[in-house]
């Protein structure tokens, strides 16, 4: 990878020693599919865009660090699936979104739930099965939600289908929005993709299916679970773009591209981003056994998308040392501060079981965990719950 | 745009969904109280403990959630810099306990993200544990090859810099720490009580000894027995009776130190008096549990408590087989064709061969019940038991029925030394298909029942010839020597029938040598 190859306006700053406002970088080039042109390789980013983007991945990072020890604590049970590594790829693609545009994933969410609107103490909350987690601790891990934000999916797979439907739906309304379903390598293969992908070209939905590609189904490596490891073509009459999913610029670069064409309603596309897992494939998995910790190593010196990007705009003289170092610092701060209330705090009352159960239905009867413990709904919805405690939203 | 974070708001300003969520109002209205600092500059945020909130799953770790978590303490009663306690992780949901199997960071060493801590052993298998933080390793509390660590304990000190390390050099685990509130409080406390009672402090300590009679447990004359808390503590691990130990502290207290002086004598003190119970090591000694004792408990047990015993008994004569063998031995001796170096046969040689030929006489003897079908083994290995420094062990001699009786004597014996030096394989001690046992050599056992080895169906237990005397037609009695031979057989593959016709074919072969070669 090319890093640092700044533009002439970036080079002029460094001389004078002042921080510049803008520099420009060189990706990775995409690789096209069906497509006659494609994201532009000159990427740039404005300084203000350079201090968010490296504040919400180091908060991803340490967010998942400290889910990850919570969970050796054993405060956290259950699933729980790290994205330590992937973080460019969401940071990037939030970047490129609008107000509008949609959001559907799998388990792998935690991230996601944080750049979509929810602070750390939610997410790290809702793991630990809080108050005041994401969704008051009744979602868990793998079912965190926002609006415009459909989670959250435990099924593999399952979001695929799903994200079309939410596109359909952005395009019934006549919305220039679009919405993002993403899926990992080892999803890709799932039937109901290619079903979701026929409806998407054939009615021209505004879906973009982004394949997460890194590299392992679980424990299965890409080449021996696909046939074709392309992810980006698999949609076949769908167009599709590889892209470096390590350069959160590039990832920027690609879906602000992307978003333009589905705008403008020419259809689906599907883009794969290449990058890595550094944890196992959930807390259960220790991630070793069908890899190296070398190979991990090995990715995390030379591909890092945080230290990647970090040296890239120190050395474009954007920002510097101090700046980074502040944003560490209060990262680590808000990251602690959420570990707290994520440890401390109450949990719902018990009759919040009963609630937000149907839509739109008088107080039904619900049977509890024995036939004995079978009750009318005290409260249809959850905020009934919170509003009786006296908890606000 | 602001440049920082928008998470960076104090929290009592913090909206969610747009509607703000006044921290006063949020603690207050919660079922639980919660004591905590809500500033978000958490540097002087310190990690109060709360009471478990009502409702939780589980809690399965009791103790004080200060011990666990990892925190930012900054004022802890030995005023130690900002530090991140790590305690010992679940790796697998399943874990309870694990052992530290190797450190591949040294104390000092920079701790990068990614970076392997330790080594640990689970139940299930070994796991690396990354540093959950980066910074510097200031100390290891648990050693490499401490064993059976509880989850939760603490493992080690992470720093954030370079520098603090040095403070941490002789940091200890202070297991349930009251929290720095009980520290200070408990000093002040010591010195007011040991203000008023100096004097019944120090003659209780000389006195004491003069005097066993006393009861050890009765606080002195002044009330409470003056000491630091960490004297207390020390003294509560070792058994220590404090109202013993002389105090070196200022008004008499009690300091770890005087403890490392004078615990001993304390001790013989207390053992003077017979009723003393304070005294440990003295009556027993704990022998650590190696791994093949611990094999042998788990497996006997399991055999002992699942397999349907039963025990058949056989009075074998032995007068014809002590005859063969002292002329097979004769000839061995003069320099045998074929064999290097003469070997000795014992009887239990004869013994292993003709329990392999009654194997394959009796096929049921020689099969494994595995749940769901018996196997039956064509072949023969029979597994001798013998006794070592360390245990019980069973090396195998495989073949045994197609094996001649030399043979069969320089393995055993070979094997036998082999195992008393620990140095037997795997393969040569797991498998076989029947057991011997022989206890005739210590003279003691006259018969003796056997714990079937699993997944075999049979054990033969040799017991010690004796002579007897029995009618004889001829001259009226004779005496004839005799062994009592007991075999377990599991009911589940051999039935009583099948048994007594194993033990037929045995007694046959040992009291008529000859038909082994049938």
């Amino acid at each position: 990878m090319l890093k640092g190859l700044v533009s002439s306006k970036a080079v002029a700053s460094l001389a004078r020693r002042a921080a510049s406002t803008e520099a420009t970088f060189q990706s990775k080039e995409y690789k096209l599919h069906k497509l006659d042109n494609g994201p532009s390789t000159q990427v740039s980013v404005s300084r203000d865009d350079a201090l968010k983007f490296y504040q919400q991945m180091q908060v991803i990072r340490r967010m998942e660090s400290a889910a990850g020890n919570l969970y050796k604590e054993k405060k956290i049970r259950g699933f729980c699936h790290l994205y330590s590594g992937q973080e460019a790829c969401a940071v990037g693609i939030k970047a490129a979104m609008t107000q509008g545009d949609s959001v559907i994933t799998a388990y792998r969410c935690h991230g996601w739930t944080y750049l979509l609107g929810s602070t750390c103490t939610e997410v790290l909350a809702e793991l630990t099965g809080r108050i005041s987690g994401n969704v008051h601790g009744k979602g868990g891990s793998m079912h965190m939600y926002r609006p415009d934000f459909y989670g959250g999916n435990g099924i593999v797979g399952a979001q695929q289908p799903l994200g079309a439907g939410v596109a359909f739906a952005l395009k019934y309304r006549g919305q220039k929005n679009i919405c993002v379903t993403l899926y990992g390598d080892g999803a890709a293969n799932q039937g109901q993709l290619f079903e979701a992908a026929n409806m998407a070209k054939l009615w021209g939905l505004p879906v973009i299916f982004v394949c997460e590609n890194n590299g392992f189904g679980m424990g299965t490596t890409a080449e021996r679970s696909s046939a074709s490891t392309d992810y980006f073509t698999r949609g076949d009459y769908v167009p599709g773009i590889w892209v470096d999913g390590m350069d959160v610029l590039a990832v920027r670069e690609a879906f602000r591209w992307s978003k333009e064409y589905c705008d403008a309603g020419k259809g689906p596309l599907m883009i794969e981003l290449a990058t890595y897992r550094y944890s196992g494939h959930s807390m259960s998995d220790p991630g070793t056994s069908y890899r190296t910790r070398d190979e991990i190593q090995q990715v995390r010196k030379t591909r890092d998308p945080i230290t990647g990007f970090k040296d890239r705009i120190l050395s474009a003289g954007l920002v510097n040392e101090e700046e980074l170092k502040a944003i560490d610092k209060a990262v680590r701060a808000e990251v602690d501060d959420a570990v707290t209330r994520a440890t401390t705090d109450g949990v719902l009352p018990a009759e919040a079981l009963y609630s937000d159960i149907y839509h739109n239905t008088p107080a039904q009867m619900i049977r509890g965990a024995t036939i004995d413990e079978t009750i009318t709904q005290p409260f249809l919805r959850t905020e009934d719950v919170l509003k009786s405690i006296g908890h606000s939203q | 745009m602001s440049k920082l974070p928008a998470r960076g708001i104090p929290s009592g300003l913090r909206t969610i969904n747009g509607l703000r969520q006044p921290s006063a109002a949020v603690t207050a209205s919660l079922s639980v109280p919660i004591s905590r600092n809500v500033s978000t500059s958490s540097r002087l945020s310190p990690l109060f403990q709360s009471s478990p909130p009502k409702n939780v799953g589980t809690s399965l770790d009791l103790r004080p959630s200060v011990n666990f978590i990892k925190g930012i303490r900054l004022f802890s009663s030995a005023n130690l810099p900002k530090h991140i306690r790590v305690a010992l992780p679940a790796l697998s949901p399943t874990m309870e306990l694990g052992t530290v199997v190797s450190w591949q960071k040294k104390e000092g060493d920079q701790l990068s993200e990614g970076d392997l801590l330790c080594e640990i052993e689970t139940d299930k298998a070994t796991m690396g544990f990354e540093t959950p933080e980066e910074g510097y390793l200031a100390k290891i509390l648990i050693s490499e090859g401490t064993k059976d660590v509880p989850i939760g304990k603490l493992l080690c000190i992470i720093v954030e810099n370079e520098a603090d390390v040095a403070a941490f050099a002789s940091f200890a685990d202070s297991g349930a720490a009251p929290a720095a509130a009980a520290a200070p409080a408990a000093a002040p406390k010591a010195p007011a009580a040991a203000a008023p009672s100096p004097p019944p402090v120090q003659p209780v300590a000389p006195t004491f000894a003069a005097a066993p009679a006393a009861a050890p447990a009765s606080p002195p004359a002044g009330g409470r027995v003056a000491a630091t808390p960490f004297a207390k503590k020390l003294a509560a691990q070792q058994g220590v009776d404090l109202a013993a130990v002389a105090g070196s502290g200022p008004g008499g207290r009690i300091l770890a130190s005087d403890l490392a002086n004078a615990p001993k004598a304390a001790a013989p003190a207390a053992t003077a008096a017979p009723a003393a119970a304070t005294a440990g090591g003295a009556d027993f000694t704990d022998i650590q549990l190696t791994n093949m004792r611990r094999t042998i408990a788990k497996r006997l047990t399991e055999s002992k408590s699942t397999i349907p015993h039963y025990y058949l008994t056989s009075e074998v004569s032995i007068d014809k087989l002590l005859e063969v063998r002292e002329r097979l031995n004769g000839l061995l001796s003069k320099g045998p064709a074929g064999q290097a170096g003469a070997t000795k046969l014992s009887i239990n040689d004869f013994i292993v061969k003709a329990s392999a030929l009654a194997c394959l006489r009796v096929p049921e003897a020689n099969s494994f019940f595995m749940d769901t079908f018996i196997r039956q083994n064509k072949n023969v290995d029979v597994s001798v038991a013998v006794s070592t420094p360390a245990g019980l062990i069973t090396p195998i001699i495989f073949n045994a029925h197609a094996k001649g009786l030399a043979t069969i004597s320089s393995e055993v014996t070979e094997l036998a030394k082999r195992a008393r030096e620990g140095k037997l394989q795997p393969h040569e001690f797991q498998g076989g298909t029947f057991t011997v046992s022989n206890l005739g050599m210590f003279g003691s056992v006259s018969h003796f029942t056997a714990i079937i080895n699993p997944p075999q169906s049979c054990i033969l237990a040799i017991g010690g010839a004796e002579t007897k005397l029995v009618p004889d037609d001829a001259s009226g009695y004779k005496q004839i020597r005799v062994m009592k031979v007991t075999l377990s057989c599991d009911h589940r593959t051999v039935d009583g029938a099948i048994g007594a016709m194993w033990l037929k074919h045995f007694k046959q072969f040992l009291e008529s040598p000859h038909t082994m070669l049938l």
